[in-house]
């Protein structure tokens, strides 16, 4: 027993229970851990949580918001740049500055009347160029030459 | 703690300490009776006023951008593309000394100090605009200014033609509002046109958007994406010899037309002088328009084709009937003589002589046997008189004139293409039917519409083609018009290894007051190839050449040289090839 304990006991008035049983004594034990500032703090820190919790869910989001917003802004000049390449793609690809590249620069000719000939293949010809299913080294193949391909010749 | 003061907590209240413990009291009550009442105030009394501008302050109205659609060729190159193209405004309230502004933003804008300026006043106290669709450059030498609120930038596109001048009469441009104002882009403005949408998003202290705030109110919607039947390569070869024949006739204009004679795509439309729709505003307006649907000319000798067609389909000639032709004739107070000097060798000349020698004499005398009402029928069965409804605005019906209206010579004239006006793509449809054992097809350039995600949502060319006469007929003429080719006035449009039909045409032009204009001609070629199943359908017109105008001198060669290329492009073997 402490001094302390023995002086707060002797100033204060206290309801002794009609029954003084085992209950009695445990609630007599109880009221001596609970201490009032600490209930006070825990009902604060009950009450103040949510809160807290409500306002970093907002801040994050508001954050989440910003960069969205930026990427969304990168995604708009990206756009952006991108037509403008397109655009720039087309104009170089144009057939009258090919044409003029090719026949300025590169000294070629379109071909004359004779030049082009057409090779009709003959039937055992035709019976060997008869379509056969490709293979899956062929079709893999296919899968990443396809695009050169397509870019090369214009589907006629 | 023994040493605590046992008194102190037993010590009594006294009446200052009393007076002092009211006293703040009294001050919390009122301080909270302050913030009370001004809570009162801004909640209820100003409420809906401070709310009111808090939702302006706050919430801001966003722009979401509906693109316009692209045009793209038949092989998927982009011929009308959007590309970024800034607006600049300026709010007058916030500029101190508009004159000193001036003179800073003009150099930047290409204006003089005056005109913006005058840009100014058009406005109102907070927005003017400056400058509509800027190049990146400019945006960013005005952004460098750091003029603060005094300016303003607006996120815009404009419409730009990547390849220049090609298809320029086919695809039109827009105006400074992106509206659709010439060619395709005027026909399927409201297809390529994109709508933009309207949100809404709460802002912060500092203006940035709070996008976990933003409300859709109107979703934006990208505009269609037209696939056109032209082919950038067939078009620039097109363009190509066109041109060369202009020049090289000393000529004032032309038109050129390569179509798909089995399903009436048109692979090529070319008129001739162009222009560039990046700048649109640098050519004179007449050359906006494209003449080979909205001009109209006198045919010529090209219309004898629907003329001996008639003949035969209404059994008024025989195919192998013959006609004198003594150079010229007089047929109801007019002289009608042929263009050329008569050969001593045809004095009588067959109904494919006639074609193929192209015969003014032998076709008025086919003409009167045939008569103005079966003829007028005829040639309302080969869609003349009426647009044929190729998907370009402004497109002309020709002008035929009624029966009652064929006075003196006028049905003779008629019969080899004098007192009758087509536009280029009604005859070159005509012409293909018969190339198509008498089946005509209906003319377009858009292939099909797709929508944003790229499914076809429209075929506006699919539709089902016509007979205008039998079969059996439209051979008999094809057969003629290769006559014409292979030994008449046609020659030179003849290409080795190929099966080339075709009909020449020098008709005068009509003078602004009546009568023919003196020297002055329009010279045509029409044909198909490969006669037997035939691929293309090609028509070369030229306008007052100088010198030697006749269509099978000025016309045929730049026939031929289109025909050439495009038939090697596409692919198309030569029937006597070389092996």
């Amino acid at each position: 027993m402490t001094p302390a304990f023995q002086q707060r006991d002797s100033s204060f008035l206290m309801l002794i229970p009609e029954h003084w049983g085992s209950r009695g004594k445990e609630a007599t034990r109880r009221r001596r851990r609970r201490s009032p500032v600490l209930v006070v703090l825990t009902v604060a820190a009950l009450t103040v949580l949510p809160f807290l919790a409500y306002i970093a869910e907002t801040s994050n989001a508001a954050h989440i918001g910003y960069r969205i917003l930026q990427l969304t802004h990168d995604i708009a000049a990206l756009e952006s740049e991108h037509e403008r390449l397109q655009a720039i793609a087309s104009s170089l690809r144009a057939p009258d500055r090919v044409e003029r590249l090719a026949t300025a620069r590169l000294g070629l000719q379109a071909p004359r009347a004779g030049q082009i000939a057409s090779l009709p293949l003959p039937p055992i010809a035709l019976r060997h160029a008869s379509p056969s299913l490709p293979g899956w080294w062929e079709r893999i193949d296919e899968y990443f030459h396809r695009s050169e391909a397509a870019a090369a010749e214009p589907p006629q | 703690m023994t040493g605590r003061p046992q008194a102190s907590a037993q010590r009594p209240v006294t009446a200052t300490c009393r007076w002092r413990i009211t006293a703040v009291f009294a001050a919390w009550i009122a301080v909270f009776a302050l913030l009370g009442g001004r809570l009162f105030d801004l909640q209820v009394l100003q409420g809906p006023l401070l709310q009111r501008l808090a939702v302006r302050q706050q919430l801001e109205s966003i722009r979401l951008p509906g693109r316009r659609g692209f045009i793209l060729d038949r092989t998927g190159s982009r011929l009308a593309v959007n590309v970024e193209a800034d607006s600049i405004y300026a709010v007058p309230r916030a500029i101190a000394d508009p004159e000193a502004f001036a003179r800073e933003v003009a150099p930047y804008l290409h204006l003089t100090p005056r005109e913006v300026t005058a840009r100014f006043r058009r406005g109102g106290p907070y927005f003017a605009w400056l400058a509509r669709r800027q190049p990146p450059e400019a945006i960013d030498a005005v952004r460098a200014l750091q003029l603060g609120d005094a300016i303003g930038i607006w996120p815009d596109t404009r419409r730009a033609y990547p390849a220049g001048t090609l298809a320029a009469s086919v695809l039109g441009f827009t105006g400074v509002d992106d509206a659709g104002l010439a060619g395709l882009e005027l026909q399927y403005d409201g297809s390529l046109r994109g709508v933009a949408g309207i949100g809404t998003a709460n802002r912060d202290a500092i203006g940035r958007e709070l996008v976990q705030t933003e409300r859709i109110v109107s979703p934006p919607h990208d505009g269609n994406t037209l696939v056109l039947t032209i082919d950038q390569v067939v078009q620039h070869v097109a363009e190509r010899e066109l041109t060369r024949a202009i020049a090289g006739a000393g000529a004032q204009g032309g038109v050129a037309i390569v179509m798909d004679p089995q399903t009436g795509a048109i692979l090529a439309l070319v008129t001739a002088p162009t222009f560039d729709p990046n700048r649109y505003q640098a050519a004179p307006p007449a050359r906006w328009k494209n003449r080979a649907v909205a001009d109209v000319y006198e045919p010529g000798s090209t219309f004898k084709l629907i003329l001996v067609a008639a003949a035969l389909s209404s059994h008024a000639v025989r195919l192998g009937e013959t006609f004198a032709d003594p150079g010229k004739i007089r047929i109801n107070g007019a002289t009608i003589h042929d263009a050329e000097p008569p050969d001593p060798k045809h004095t009588t000349l067959s109904l494919t002589e006639i074609v193929k020698y192209s015969s003014n004499v032998g076709a008025a005398q086919v003409a009167t046997r045939l008569g103005k009402d079966r003829l007028f029928a005829y040639i309302e069965r080969f869609g003349f008189g009426r647009p044929t409804g190729i998907d370009l605005p402004g497109e002309a019906a020709g002008i035929i004139r009624p029966v009652s209206q064929w006075y003196g010579p006028s049905l003779q004239n008629i019969g080899f293409g004098q007192g009758i006006s087509v536009t280029p793509i009604q005859l070159l449809v005509a012409a293909s039917a018969l190339a198509t054992h008498g089946v005509a097809v209906r003319p377009h350039l858009v292939e099909a519409i797709r929508d944003a995600a790229g499914h076809a949502i429209a075929t506006p060319g699919n539709l089902p083609p016509r007979q205008v006469i039998e079969p059996e007929v439209a051979d008999q003429v094809v057969a003629m018009m290769r006559e014409v080719v292979e030994g008449g006035t046609g020659v030179k449009a003849r290409l080795d290894g190929y099966a080339v039909a075709g009909k020449t045409g020098t008709a005068q032009r009509p003078g602004p007051f009546g009568g023919y204009e003196p020297g002055m001609y329009v010279s045509s070629f029409v044909g198909v190839v490969p006669a037997s199943v035939p691929r293309l359908a090609i028509l070369v017109l030229v306008d007052r050449p100088r010198g030697v105008y006749f269509g099978g001198d000025i016309a045929a060669p730049a026939f031929r040289e289109i025909a050439r290329q495009v038939l090697w492009y596409l692919r198309v073997p030569p029937a006597g090839a070389v092996e």
